[in-house]
C-alpha cells in the first residue's frame, strides 16, 4: 500500500532501461547537483550519517545507483561493477521509489519481502528516518535537470504510465473474469483467502500434534 | 474540540508524521525528543526543541493537542536531560507529557503543577492500587493501560480508578512486561527502558543466505526467513528459538494488534482514547492507520456501518490480532 499520487514509474524505468550510460550518468550528476538547490535542508541532515554509501538495485532495471554522503556533498551517480556501499537496498523501482519519496512504508515492505536491506543498519534507519521528515518528488527533481524540456517530458510521461496503468486495469480485469469463467463463477481472492486462512489453521494444528507428540515422547 | 466517539491519539516520529497524523484525522499526537528521554530513540528520528515547538504550533493552530512522551527511565545520576526535557515541553506549551518513572513524574509534579500528567503504558500499572498511588501522589490525568488486559478487566478499571483510560488500539505488541524488559539489553547493553531502544539498529544485521533472510542483533541470531515468508522486526522478543531442536515463537508471535472490530466495546467498558503505536514507522503508515481509524470512529459516531478498512497488510508478519483484549493473557 502507498499513498498519493505514483511517480510515471513506467517511464522512469523505459528511460533507465533504454538510455546509453553516458547520458544516464551525466542526467544524475544534474540532478545531483540541483539537489543542494531544492533540498538543503535534507543535505545538512543528511550529513550527520557521513561518510555513507548507499546502493540502490531495482530489481526490474539494469542498472544500480550510488548515492554517496560526505560532510559537505552529496551525489548520486551509476554504479560501477563490482561497487559495494554502507546499505545495500534491493526491490522493484516501484518499491524504492515509492520509500524514497515517502509514499511507501519501509516496515510494511520489509515485512513483505519487497524490500531487501543488507549492510550497515544503524545508517540504513537514520537514512529512513530522516528522508521520512522531507516531502522529495524524485520525478520533479529529475525534470528539474531538463530545464525548459521538463513540462513537455512530464506530460508525456504522464500520459505514457496513465495508459500502462489503464492497460494493466484492463488485463487484471480480464484475468479475474478469465478465472470466474473457469471456475464457475469463484472469485480469485475469495480462493486465495480461503486457502490462506486454510493453510494458517493447518500451521496451527500441526504445531499442536508437534508439541504434543513432543511431550508424549518426553520420559515420564 | 468537540468530544468524539474515542480520541485518537497518534504516533509522529518526524514533524513530517505528525503534519501527516493531522491532516489524516488525528485528534492528539504524541512524539518525543531526539535523545534518551523516549522510548523511540532511533537514528534520525524524533524532535529537536525547535521541531517541537513548530509541531506544537501546527496542532494548536488545527485545533488538536500534542503530547510529549518522556517515558524512559533516567539512569543514576543523569537526570538532568529528563528533568529538562520535561521544562521544555512544558515551556513549548506542550498539552501534556507521558511519564514512567516515579522520580521524573515527582519532578514534573512539583515544579509544573498546571501541566497535565499522563502515566506511560512504561510504568507497567496494571492494577486499580498502582493507580490509585499515581494518581493520589502525582495528580496524573490519565493512564495509558498495559497491554495485558482484557475488555472486563478494563472497565473494571475505568470504573475504579479515576482518571482517563488510554488504550492501545493498532500496531506492534511486545512482551507482556511493559517498561521492564531488558532481553536486549543482554545481547547489546542497551534497552527500552532507559536507552530507549528495543534492538538499536547498530546491533542489528540482515543478511541473504542463500534462499534465507538471516536477522541477527549483538551477533545473536534473532530469525531466518525463507523466500516470501513474511518477516518480523529483530526484536528479542519476536526471536524464532530453537529448543530441542524444534524453532518455535516462544515468547511473542510477529502479529499486529488491530481493535477496530472491538471499538464499541472499548468506548462501554468507559475508554477515553484509542493509542496508534508506530512513532518508528514512516508518515505513510501514519497517514493510512490514522485515516481509517478516523473512517471507523466517525462511523460509529453516526450510527453508520463500518468501512471495513483492512490493514493486515501494514503490520508485523502480516497478521492481526486483538492481543489481550478478547483472551485473556497466557
Amino acid at each position: 500500500m502507498a499513498i498519493g499520487l505514483p511517480a510515471p514509474v513506467f517511464s522512469l524505468g523505459l528511460l533507465l532501461r533504454t538510455l546509453p550510460r553516458p547520458i544516464l550518468a551525466l542526467a544524475l550528476r544534474r540532478v545531483s547537483a540541483g539537489l543542494e538547490h531544492r533540498h538543503a535542508a535534507l543535505l545538512r541532515r543528511l550529513a550527520r550519517l557521513a561518510p555513507a554509501t548507499f546502493l540502490f538495485e531495482p530489481q526490474d532495471v539494469p542498472e544500480r545507483f550510488l548515492l554517496a554522503i560526505r560532510p559537505r556533498a552529496v551525489t548520486l551517480g551509476l554504479a560501477a561493477a563490482g561497487t559495494t556501499a554502507d546499505v545495500t537496498m534491493r526491490g522493484r523501482l516501484a518499491t524504492l521509489i515509492g520509500l524514497l519519496e515517502g509514499r511507501t512504508d519501509s516496515d510494511t515492505v520489509y515485512f513483505t519481502r519487497e524490500l531487501s536491506v543488507t549492510g550497515d543498519t544503524e545508517k540504513a534507519v537514520g537514512f529512513r528516518n530522516i528522508l521520512d521528515g522531507e516531502a522529495i518528488n524524485l520525478i520533479d527533481d529529475a525534470l528539474a535537470a531538463l530545464g525548459p524540456l521538463a513540462r513537455p517530458m512530464e506530460r508525456i510521461a504522464g500520459r505514457l504510465d496513465a495508459r500502462v496503468r489503464r492497460i494493466a486495469g484492463r488485463v487484471g480485469a480480464l484475468g479475474r473474469e478469465a478465472h470466474r469463467a473457469a471456475h464457475g463463477g469463484r472469485d480469485v481472492m475469495e480462493d486465495h483467502r480461503a486457502i490462506t486462512a486454510g493453510i494458517t489453521a493447518l500451521d496451527a494444528r500441526l504445531a499442536k500434534l508437534e508439541r504434543r507428540g513432543r511431550r508424549a515422547a518426553e520420559p515420564a | 474540540m468537540t468530544p468524539r466517539y474515542l480520541e485518537l491519539v497518534c504516533p509522529a516520529g518526524t514533524p513530517a508524521a505528525l503534519r501527516a497524523a493531522i491532516e489524516a484525522g488525528a485528534d492528539t499526537v504524541y512524539c518525543g525528543f531526539a535523545d534518551a528521554t523516549n522510548a523511540r530513540n532511533y537514528p534520525g528520528l524524533n524532535f529537536d526543541r525547535d521541531d517541537m515547538k513548530e509541531g506544537i504550533a501546527f496542532a494548536h493552530r488545527h485545533g488538536r493537542h500534542v503530547l510529549v512522551a518522556i517515558n524512559t527511565f533516567p539512569r543514576a545520576g543523569e537526570t538532568a536531560i529528563w528533568h529538562r526535557a520535561v521544562d521544555d515541553a512544558a515551556a513549548l506549551g506542550a498539552d501534556a507529557v507521558i511519564l514512567a518513572d516515579i522520580g521524573v513524574l515527582d519532578y514534573a509534579s512539583r515544579r509544573h503543577p498546571d501541566l497535565r500528567l499522563h502515566l506511560s503504558v512504561q510504568a507497567a500499572a496494571s492494577n486499580p492500587i498502582s493507580l490509585a498511588f499515581y494518581r493520589e501522589r502525582f495528580g496524573i490525568r490519565r493512564a495509558v493501560l498495559p497491554r495485558v488486559l482484557t475488555v472486563p478487566e478494563i472497565a473494571h478499571m475505568v470504573a475504579t480508578m479515576g482518571v482517563e483510560a488510554e488504550v492501545f488500539a493498532f500496531g506492534s505488541l511486545g512482551t507482556m512486561t511493559e517498561g521492564r524488559c531488558i532481553l536486549s539489553s543482554y545481547m547489546t547493553g542497551r534497552s527500552p527502558s532507559s536507552d530507549g531502544v528495543c534492538a538499536p539498529a547498530e546491533h542489528v544485521r540482515f543478511d541473504e543466505e542463500g534462499e534465507e533472510m538471516v536477522i541477527r542483533l549483538g551477533g545473536i541470531t534473532m530469525n531466518r526467513f525463507p523466500r516470501n515468508q513474511a518477516a518480523a522486526y529483530p526484536t528479542p522478543c519476536k526471536a524464532r528459538l530453537v529448543t530441542r531442536g524444534v524453532p518455535s515463537y516462544l515468547f511473542d508471535e510477529p502479529v499486529g494488534l488491530n481493535v477496530i472490530d472491538i471499538l464499541p466495546s472499548l468506548k462501554e467498558a468507559g475508554v477515553t482514547a484509542l493509542k496508534i503505536e508506530g512513532r518508528q514507522r514512516s508518515r505513510a503508515y501514519v497517514t493510512q492507520v490514522v485515516r481509517a481509524f478516523r473512517a471507523e470512529l466517525d462511523a460509529l459516531d453516526r450510527g453508520a456501518p463500518s468501512p471495513g478498512i483492512d490493514l493486515s497488510g501494514l503490520v508485523e508478519g502480516g497478521k492481526e490480532t486483538f492481543g489481550a483484549y478478547k483472551k485473556g493473557w497466557r
